[in-house]
């Protein structure tokens, strides 16, 4: 819990709020600001450009991150988990951070591109994807450059760089006047004097904690210190592919959802050069079929679940989202349990490199559960118990593991949401993240006329579903500014439909809003 | 934008209720009727309301209960059949003592309703797969529904 231990967190904020008065007797420096975003990431981005399309003057709004570019993290765990910049993510054409309508969606803009360049062919093969998908055809995915430098243009065009500030917020309090008091260390050396920020409307959108390390992973890590045989697959892992490609070897993959799919592609990329490379695939339970929602049920396939995203389509904005919306606590955590978990998108590519795989043996599918792990001879030596009634244990050999479970979303994995939760007790709903209201409220900080939001992962098991998609942070922006605008905060104007076309037109002049 | 009943309705209305009657007033220009396109305009509304309720039963068979927008050419097509069908079933009317379906001129031709009705049908479909979600900001996340 770095923000309580750290020694030169002044004592005033061991209290839940904290007088004016007290904080300019501290002696740091101390700035006002109306809106401030913590996290800077892709989530405090879109809240932030709401605001400015929503007619908040920039000077009173300030966004606290570690990376100047909002995408710098998403970007990141993009090419750890095999997705370079020329590749497509799961993520929907409208998905559109950089624009908050949605229109015109990535696969638009990309005919348009293809027709300036005369590629005819390719822009069709668009039109049908986006018109058929996911029936007819496979679903339009964007390519992770062309989101990135669709941010950039936006991030240009609302003055993000003079928005963004870095910092590494340590702890936040309440104020006695309605307003909350940010403490943050404004650079990477921690022993700095931190800095405050006050502020009337904050936003919070921290991301996923980190990485998920499996108990069995934390043993091997602290038994050996080898960092290197037995990886997450959002770590830096390209080690792992160059040493197969050299000297081939086996795998062990553990997972099933889209990571373990990109995994298997870039794995039969090297298998091209190297034949001698052999992929088990560790799964707990075998899936002979998917779960059922009412009439439907959803498709599976060589054990793996597929939808085109993370939640089926209509959470992003029909019926289902809806459904989640009107539905309570328990029921939004068994809804989100059965349209979430571990699915991959039904790509052609993908079916057809498992189908050869499991033809030729050199993609094998395993179940049971990890015992241990232990290292033996250079290589692993991975300890199953099998799965349901087979009592049998089995040895697995690997050159390498890589472990495709995801990502922590546990609160309490951030020093900056632990000290929340323990300070004001705020209350978690049964995914486990912390309550927030249908507008994305966090209500158990609310502060007289003061109001906290938040954004992505953080919020999961609230009214939405799908809240680290990209369609989901902007939903949980555009809820936020409802209530903003229900309170009258400064600058927040509604935007009927003629300020909203004119605000488009600016967005596609260029001009700042 | 993923239509549920409620949004599949009020768009429908709003969609045809603007863009709809102003190519209909053109369309009665060029007929020198406005009669006719205007009747056909509304039993397109009509008998879209019944549509949709149709629609939306196929779509909860879907798992990712969405509608892709080939899904809504398909259901235009068919709405056009029927109604032309409609326009064209003398025998119906004869037996209900009527001369046609009525508000509709007997000598409509196909071409005239194929025009009127696909222009009507192709400009309000463009306006719900981008333009609405530029003049309507939460429409998208509404499944269509305007308020």
């Amino acid at each position: 819990m770095p923000a309580a231990t750290e020694p030169v967190l002044p004592p005033l904020f061991e209290q839940p709020q904290v007088s004016l008065a007290a904080l300019r007797q501290t002696g740091l420096p101390l700035e006002e600001t109306t809106y401030l975003a913590v996290g800077g990431g892709i989530g405090s981005f879109t809240w932030v450009d709401h605001l400015l399309i929503h007619g908040v003057d920039p000077t009173q709004v300030v966004a606290i991150g570690f990376e100047a570019r909002p995408y710098a993290r998403c970007r990141r765990l993009c090419h750890n988990s095999q997705i370079p910049d020329h590749e497509r993510l799961r993520s929907d054409s409208g998905g559109t951070p950089d624009n908050i309508w949605g229109w015109p969606g990535y696969a638009v803009r990309e005919m348009g591109h293809d027709l300036k360049q005369g590629r005819l062919l390719h822009a069709a093969r668009l039109a049908w994807q986006i018109s058929g998908e996911p029936v007819l055809a496979e679903p339009f995915t964007p390519k992770a450059a062309q989101v990135f430098a669709a941010l950039d243009r936006e991030a240009r065009r609302i003055g993000w760089p003079d928005i963004w500030r870095f910092g590494r917020v340590r702890a936040i309090r309440q104020t006695d006047d309605g307003r909350y008091v940010v403490i943050y260390s404004p650079t990477k050396a921690l022993k700095r004097r931190p800095k405050l920020m006050v502020t009337r409307y904050l936003h919070l959108a921290l991301g996923y904690p980190r990485l998920r390390f499996l108990p069995d992973l934390q043993t091997y890590r602290q038994q050996t210190g080898d960092v290197k045989r037995f990886v997450n697959a959002y770590e830096r892992h390209d080690h792992v592919y160059e040493c197969l490609r050299d000297h081939g070897g086996t795998v062990l993959l553990r997972g099933r959802g889209i990571v373990a799919s990109r995994v298997i592609q870039r794995l039969n990329e090297e298998y091209a050069h190297n034949p001698n490379i052999r992929i088990l695939h560790l799964m707990r339970t075998p899936r002979p079929a998917g779960p059922r929602y009412k009439l439907t049920r959803r498709c599976t396939k060589n054990h793996f679940d597929h939808q085109p995203y993370n939640f089926p389509k209509s959470c992003f904005g029909g019926d289902f989202r809806f459904t989640m919306e009107q539905a309570d606590d328990r029921q939004r955590a068994k809804l989100i349990d059965l349209w979430g978990g571990a699915t991959t998108a039904k790509r052609g590519p993908w079916e057809r490199i498992i189908e050869a795989g499991l033809q030729e043996g050199w993609y094998q599918i395993r179940f049971g559960r990890v015992t241990r792990v232990e290292p033996t001879n250079g290589n692993l030596t991975v300890v199953l118990r099998g799965y349901s009634a087979w009592r049998e244990e089995t040895n697995l050999q690997a050159d390498f593991i890589i472990d495709a479970t995801g990502l922590d979303p546990q609160p309490e994995r951030n020093p900056l949401l632990q000290d929340l939760l323990q300070t004001y007790r705020l209350p978690k709903n049964r995914k486990q993240q912390i309550n927030v209201t249908n507008d994305f409220e966090i209500a158990g900080l609310r502060n007289g006329d003061g109001r906290v939001y938040a954004g992505g992962i953080m919020t999961l098991g609230g009214p939405f579903a799908p809240v680290d998609s990209f369609t989901g942070l902007q939903y949980a922006a555009q809820q936020s500014l409802a209530s903003l605008i229900t309170l009258g905060a400064p600058g927040v104007r509604r935007l009927g439909p003629v300020r909203s076309v004119l605000q488009w037109l600016r967005w596609v002049a260029g001009v700042s809003p | 934008m993923i239509p549920t009943l409620l949004g599949r309705w009020q768009t429908r209305l709003f969609l045809l209720g603007t863009a709809g009657v102003l190519l209909t007033f053109g369309f009665g220009f060029l007929f020198r009727d406005f009669a006719t396109p205007f009747a056909l305009l509304g039993y397109v509304l009509l008998f879209g309301f019944g549509w949709d309720i149709g629609y939306n039963a196929l779509q909860s068979l879907r798992w990712d209960r969405d509608w892709p927008p080939l899904f809504f050419v398909g259901g235009g097509l068919l709405e056009a059949l029927l109604l032309w069908g409609l326009v064209k079933a003398q025998v119906l009317w004869a037996t209900l003592g009527l001369a046609g379906l009525p508000g509709v001129a007997p000598g409509l031709t196909l071409a005239q309703f194929a025009a009127h009705y696909g222009t009507v049908f192709i400009v309000t479909l463009l306006l719900m797969l981008g333009p609405m979600k530029v003049i309507f900001l939460k429409w998208r996340f509404r499944g269509g529904q305007l308020f």
